[in-house]
């Protein structure tokens, strides 16, 4: 989390939502915004990005899918020529091809789902900088019970004083700049 | 909020069932019948093929005539545009009972595809007449197949005829106590209606889930009495559930293009395409386990199901073994192309076109793929009728205008029928609890 802050503390998710739409309409950037659940209809007035993590999914999910497909064909089929004693791994059951689709179905299913799925948990983890662990960055303790917080990155805007003055205006309890 | 898109006294339009929409239904039952009657007579015509006794087992000496491609594809049509309308039925009914309430702007759309299920009933009844013609079961008389007469318990006519009377009794009366409590709560509002209607939608899951299983085991799956597969009733419910949603879409799309349903927004279109990619997957789930466990086991009794429909093409399945003891299966190798068209156009193009966010909330992207959606599902039902109604492929001309003449006849009274429902009520449940949710309806903004 950044260090200099705008922080406005709020009692209801109804103010927070009400200062929000003031803020934005005045073209004030919001960094982020800490509630104690989902509040419908915020992302609006925030500014967020679109995800991309969906496009990284994607790409992880056929790089599992290659990835079993290439298993199964080198380890089963003996198909790709590596030089290695594969050939006295296959198994053979009831008598079936080795190199047959059908079978290939449930594997290249589950290591789709296995690579998208990890993949997505590190990435998200790498970029949002969690990890298993980590010690809670709270601005207030009570931001995980009643308390409703909007952070504005006090270095993109220039008169604090007068945002601190709207944000009072529009219900916060407390305003405050963390150092 | 999002600034609304619609005016207030849009809440209480009115569909009105006229100038164009009547016009191309008119155009549509026309070009059906003529595609038709075209199609029968280029049938009547074409010399019947001595039926080959290796299809049927040697003692049914069952001729396949044109009448016999007609029953097969009437049974096709009226399945298939059935299926429709009791999609939206189950629709109706789960997201009730999940306390749903996103779809009560569309609701009067899925009711009005709900009533065309009375007339797929007055279809399945002249059905009864024609049995004789496609199941095995019917015209082969007892004591000339030890293993069909093992279960002349299940498949005689009077417990088939006797056992669907009683589901359309139950689906019918479901479905009209449904349309009844909706109607009644436009008139007198409050929650009596919707308290009514909880312990409706319970009933009908669960009595659907069992009725529906045997009516596609009585209707589709007897065609082949041989032939087991335990998850048969699912496999037709995933179709069913396809159809449907993509039906659901395509009228949305229909009616707001005719400046109807002005304050049905992107959200509502994005979660019924998430329902169609949803159930695409589920259908595909059930596709490849049916086949892979029958594929495994390699027990005759259940491999024959798929010789008949991949004729013989054993480069897919890299192996001989499976069509050893089928010396007709080269007869059938007609339906191959079918069998693989069928998993390409069910799963692999929607799950790959549905799979983004943007595709499923732009009308113009879904709008071509529900119509190869629909189509491939008039395809998975043709597979799961065809070979075991009239046995080996005959891709005639006329069998293929014959078709296409059901399709759209039918297609012309579907639509007549659930236009002309939806002209009865008003658009929106003005008395639903659910209003103010739907109207305010989103699936986020980014």
């Amino acid at each position: 989390m950044k260090s200099n802050l705008i922080v406005a503390k709020f009692w209801n998710p109804d103010t927070l939502m009400d200062a929000l739409a003031e803020v934005h309409h005045k073209g004030i950037p919001v960094y982020d915004c800490y509630t104690p659940f989902p509040i419908h209809g915020i992302e609006q007035y925030m500014d967020i990005k679109r995800t991309r993590l969906t496009i990284a999914s994607f790409i992880y999910g056929l790089l599992g899918l290659s990835a079993a497909l290439l298993l199964m064909a080198g380890v089963n089929g003996g198909a790709l020529d590596l030089g290695w004693d594969i050939k006295s791994w296959q198994i053979d059951v009831g008598g079936k091809p080795y190199l047959a689709w059908v079978d290939f179905v449930p594997i290249a299913f589950e290591l789709t789902v296995l690579f998208a799925a990890h993949g997505m948990v590190i990435t998200f983890f790498i970029i949002t900088g969690y990890y298993p662990g980590k010690k809670a960055e709270l601005l207030d303790d009570r931001q995980t019970d009643d308390v409703f917080i909007m952070t504005i990155d006090a270095d993109k805007v220039v008169r604090h004083d007068e945002i601190k003055q709207i944000l009072t205006e529009k219900g916060a309890f407390e305003v405050k700049t963390t150092a | 909020m999002e600034a609304a898109h619609y005016k207030p006294e849009q809440l209480n339009e009115r569909f009105e069932f006229s100038g164009k929409f009547k016009k191309n239904v008119i155009y549509l039952l026309i070009i059906g019948v003529v595609f038709l009657v075209t199609g029968i007579l280029l049938t009547l015509n074409a010399p019947a093929p001595a039926h080959d006794a290796a299809a049927h087992g040697e003692h049914a000496a069952h001729e396949v005539t044109w009448y016999t491609y007609f029953v097969a594809n009437f049974l096709l049509a009226n399945t298939f545009y059935f299926r429709i309308g009791m999609g939206a039925m189950v629709f109706l009914m789960f997201t009730w009972l999940g306390g749903g309430g996103w779809n009560t702007l569309i609701r009067r759309i899925s009711e009005a595809m709900t009533q065309y299920v009375y007339v797929a009933f007055v279809g399945f009844i002249i059905l009864f007449f024609m049995l004789d013609e496609i199941y095995e079961w019917a015209y082969l008389k007892e004591g000339v197949d030890a293993l069909i007469d093992a279960k002349r318990a299940f498949l005689n006519k009077g417990f088939f005829i006797g056992s669907n009377l009683v589901f359309f009794l139950i689906w019918g009366g479901f479905i009209y106590m449904m349309r009844k409590l909706s109607l009644q709560e436009d008139r007198e509002g409050g929650l009596n209606t919707y308290n009514k209607t909880t312990p409706l939608a319970a009933g009908f899951i669960i009595t659907f889930a069992f009725s529906y299983s045997l009516f596609s085991i009585d209707w589709l799956k007897s065609l082949e009495p041989h032939w087991f597969s335990t998850i048969y009733g699912v496999y037709v419910f995933a179709g069913t559930m396809v159809t449907s949603f993509s039906v659901l879409y395509l009228l949305i799309v229909i009616l707001k293009r005719n400046g109807y349903l002005a304050y049905v927004n992107d959200g509502h279109l994005h979660d019924v395409g998430k329902f169609m990619f949803g159930f695409s997957v589920f259908w595909a789930y059930i596709w490849v386990s049916q086949l892979l466990l029958i594929w495994y086991s390699n027990v005759p009794e259940e491999t024959f199901y798929y010789v008949r429909r991949m004729g013989g093409s054993n480069i897919v399945l890299g192996g001989k073994s499976w069509f050893e003891g089928y010396e007709d299966s080269h007869e059938y190798m007609g339906y191959a192309f079918f069998f693989f068209f069928n998993i390409i156009v069910n799963f692999v193009t929607p799950f790959l076109v549905l799979m983004t966010r943007d595709a499923k909330r732009t009308p113009v992207i879904v709008y071509p793929l529900l119509f190869l959606m629909l189509l491939g599902h008039w395809n998975d039902l043709y597979l799961l009728i065809m070979p075991g109604a009239v046995g080996k492929y005959e891709g005639s001309f006329g069998n293929i205008l014959m078709q296409l003449g059901f399709a759209l006849t039918f297609a012309g009274v579907f639509l007549g029928v659930v236009l002309n429902s939806l002209s009865k009520a008003a658009l929106v449940p003005k008395n639903n609890p659910f209003l103010e949710e739907s109207l305010h309806h989103s699936t986020g903004v980014v």
